[in-house]
């Protein structure tokens, strides 16, 4: 067969050729699905569109997970699931009976803290109807074409912190749930922008379950503005911190390349497919770190430290139990740094485990507005939920995590500790 | 109906209903920052930052779109408004679909009764419930807009 040896440019000029001979152009007529595509790329009206758009997510997002959760698995699992399980075990406490199902006495799945009871309670109970509404939501965003068009109307922005406009959507899910907003940011091109993304979502967009809480009780006592101004303050950590990221982390933050597909109508099969290969990669990836990470919080509460030696301690000596010393010896800095009551600490343990159950908590400790607000902040900051965090391993892996508390550690004193600082100018402190 | 005069009611009518929906959005930012909240009838807008934000702008891009209807850059405009109504509506019906199936909050039982599961669907509802039946004359110009349209130009 005889091989034409052409240069690159000759190529170029023979397709040219090629294609005015075989292409016959006309005027191109606008129609109504162009002119809307057009529309939802401009800053003045995609703007708008996009704030509307994001804003109807997570509404169905808390319908759906509100509907579920707290219509049918709070009381499945509260009401029927632990008092039955806590039958079947032997009455009298023991470390397989405080392991497994938890609290002795225990009368809610998310305080009993067993890996039988809140470690499943939390996959299936919670995330579980948490990630369906948004993965639903975002198949269908990306079927009928409304993601891509998202992504360049906010590439601008993202690109000042070193991530592209594709990573709205991990940003998106996160402020559902963290996990599938963590899972998500695999899409993004290089190891430097998935890292960077994971951390700074991990650390600074709250989840809706914490939003909605928010909303009842800060909200609730002092208006909707301190819930905004909590949110704003997360937002500037979240740019800030990314900002520096990029300028430290070595590694290559790729242009966007990406091909705008017309506006077409969803297939509902594409869509439920789409949203079960990612629920399925969920339960079968994750489900088994959460439960893991349930069980490692679990020993933190049962063992102690006696005389350098490690001993199983009651539920009722929590004091003795190494999250207890934990407690105890972080006393001094949420005071001193943080400006917080030592109070805070419960709030900021359970936090762990659920961050709108911490927050509900902290609406019953007597602090300041200005100590509330911080106290939020931390809650939000200091360390992602064990659901988080399990997945976070998975993703980043052991060294990668733990880069990424270090990470988290200096945010939080520095976030914390600049808004402590500046109660202190403004006199409220 | 020849296009000319369709397309004159078209921006009447859309640059009317506009007006509604730019004074809905605009009571929500006003009742979330004052705090206030309006209920009439089946009509209720509540306070609400974001989503008060939003459908005024909807308002004002219908208004816009109504004004050069007879353009497609217009009537893409309109329909966009129209399409984040629908999506706010459907919202908003989903969550009264959810609150009609779960019982009260002090009730035994996992469904609610009959008489509370009506009940819910007796009102009240955000205005894009409200103006959502208003808003679909849009398929009259979105069926045949080609062929409408080429009179215009």
């Amino acid at each position: 067969m005889h091989k034409l040896k052409l240069t690159p440019e000759e190529r170029w000029d023979y397709l040219d050729k090629l294609a005015e001979e075989v292409v016959t152009l006309k005027p191109r007529r606008l129609s109504l699905k162009d002119a809307i595509g057009d529309l939802t790329i401009r800053p003045l009206t995609g703007i708008p569109i996009a704030l509307g758009i994001l804003f109807s997510v997570w509404m169905f997002f808390s319908t759906f997970a509100g509907f579920f959760t707290d219509g049918f698995m709070v009381p499945l699992f509260d009401e029927h699931y632990l008092p039955w399980i806590q039958d079947i075990f032997p009455k009298e406490p023991s470390w397989l009976y405080a392991l497994l199902v938890g609290t002795p006495g225990a009368d809610n799945c998310f305080e009993a803290f067993g890996v039988l009871t809140t470690g499943l309670f939390v996959p299936f109970g919670v995330v579980l109807w948490a990630i369906i509404p948004l993965y639903l939501s975002v198949a269908l965003l990306e079927d009928i074409g409304y993601l891509p068009r998202l992504a360049v109307l906010v590439d601008n922005i993202l690109h000042r912190i070193g991530l592209h406009g594709f990573a709205i959507v991990p940003t998106i899910l996160s402020f559902g749930c963290n996990i599938p907003g963590v899972t998500a940011a695999r899409i993004l091109e290089t190891k430097k922008e998935r890292f960077m993304m994971m951390t700074i979502l991990a650390i600074f967009i709250p989840c809706g379950a914490q939003l909605g809480i928010m909303e009842e009780t800060i909200a609730g006592e002092y208006g909707n503005w301190l819930m905004f101004a909590i949110i704003g303050y997360l937002l500037l950590g979240y740019f800030v911190v990314g900002w520096i990221l990029n300028k430290i982390l070595p590694g290559r933050s790729p242009e966007i390349l990406i091909d705008i597909p017309p506006y077409q109508r969803p297939i509902w099969k594409n869509l439920t497919m789409k949203t079960w290969i990612r629920v399925k990669c969920f339960l079968v990836h994750a489900v088994p770190f959460v439960i893991l990470g349930s069980l490692l919080v679990n020993i933190l509460y049962i063992v102690g430290i006696e005389n350098g030696n490690l001993t199983l301690v009651s539920f009722e000596e929590g004091d003795r139990s190494i999250m207890g010393r934990l407690s105890i010896a972080l006393e001094p800095i949420l005071a001193g740094w943080f400006g917080v009551p030592k109070e805070t600490i419960l709030p900021l343990v359970t936090a762990f485990l659920r961050k709108d159950l911490a927050v509900a908590q902290l609406s019953a400790i007597p602090m300041s507005m200005y100590q509330l607000f911080t106290s939020v902040v931390l809650i939000s900051i200091y360390f992602p939920c064990i659901a988080t965090f399990a997945v976070l391993w998975k993703e980043l892996g052991f060294r990668g995590l733990l880069k990424s508390i270090a990470i988290l550690i200096i945010s939080t004193f520095t976030f914390g500790g600049l808004l402590h600082g500046l109660w202190m100018l403004m006199g409220v402190a | 109906m020849d296009p000319k005069t369709k397309y004159s009611l078209g921006q009447y009518y859309f640059g009317i209903l506009s007006l509604f929906v730019i004074g809905s959005g605009f009571l929500e930012l006003l009742f979330f920052f004052t705090g206030g909240e309006f209920s009439y009838g089946i009509l209720n807008i509540p306070p609400a930052v974001i989503r008060g934000t939003v459908i005024a702008s909807m308002g004002i891009f219908m208004l816009t779109g109504a004004s050069k209807l007879k353009s497609i850059d217009g009537l893409a405009l309109v329909t966009l408004a129209c399409i984040m109504l629908w999506v706010f509506s459907v919202n908003d019906l989903f969550e009264v679909l959810t609150n009609s199936i779960l019982p009260a909050e002090e009730a035994e039982g996992w469904f609610n009764s009959l008489n509370g599961f009506l009940s819910t669907y007796s009102g009240p509802y955000h205005p894009c419930v409200v103006l959502l039946p208003f808003t679909l004359p849009i398929f009259l110009y979105i069926r045949c807009y080609k062929e409408d349209l080429r009179v215009f130009e």
